[in-house]
């Protein structure tokens, strides 16, 4: 998602129904190691299906096309 | 879940567009006032050069700093818009900013009918509170340069 800032990828995938967190994750020292101003993070549990999977990469694909392309 | 609506009232393209190719971002030497701004909620950062001529025109704007498409798209149309201004013209449409994003008066700015309908793009940010900084950050460096010393 080079190009992306992490919470215009946060909102966009908010507005399609996956929450995921974006910012600092208070863990600023991660976000100089890795030089990056914050991140966008998807996490997953048990309980989450290969529909709601699917659903996070389907609107990643509307974010490159947002930002990106 | 692609037809599930997505925020365009918040993206819409002309944001896009000054989010993917923002003009004037560029450093500029001899500026005659410049200042930083930073938003301390996601540590995106915006420093802003303005050429103030000895007639109080403002020559040429340009900015530096990466930040979030909302902020990028601000920055870009503050560039365009204040442009051949003087100060007292960008402190209004600072206000007029300041009202769109946060829902406050309006005020009405003979002769600039334009630039204020070209801001509207941004009032999208009144429905993501969290995100109104984004579109006020580079007009409050833009601000705090013109009340800055003035440098070279």
């Amino acid at each position: 998602m080079d190009g992306a800032h992490p919470h215009d990828i946060a909102q966009v995938l908010d507005s399609r129904g996956v929450a995921v967190r974006a910012g600092h994750h208070c863990a600023q020292p991660v976000m100089e190691r890795f030089g990056v101003p914050a991140t966008t993070r998807a996490s997953f549990g048990l309980y989450n299906t290969r529909a709601e999977v699917d659903a996070l990469a389907e609107a990643l694909e509307d974010v490159e096309a947002m930002f990106i392309r | 879940m692609s037809d599930v609506p997505g925020p365009r009232g918040l993206y819409q393209e002309a944001i896009l567009d000054h989010g993917r190719h923002p003009r004037n971002r560029r450093a500029m030497a001899g500026a005659s006032h410049l200042a930083r701004s930073e938003n301390p909620s996601c540590g995106d950062e915006v420093a802003v050069f303005l050429d103030i001529d000895d007639r109080g025109v403002i020559r040429d704007i340009a900015f530096d700093g990466r930040s979030c498409a909302i902020a990028t798209a601000s920055t870009s149309l503050m560039t365009e818009v204040l442009a051949g201004k003087t100060p007292a013209q960008a402190r209004s449409l600072f206000d007029r900013v300041h009202a769109l994003a946060e829902g406050g008066a309006e005020a009405e700015l003979a002769g600039m009918e334009i630039e204020l309908e070209r801001l509207t793009m941004l009032a999208g940010v009144r429905d993501y509170p969290v995100r109104m900084k984004c579109a006020t950050l580079a007009w409050e460096a833009m601000l705090a340069a013109l009340e800055g010393p003035r440098g070279a």
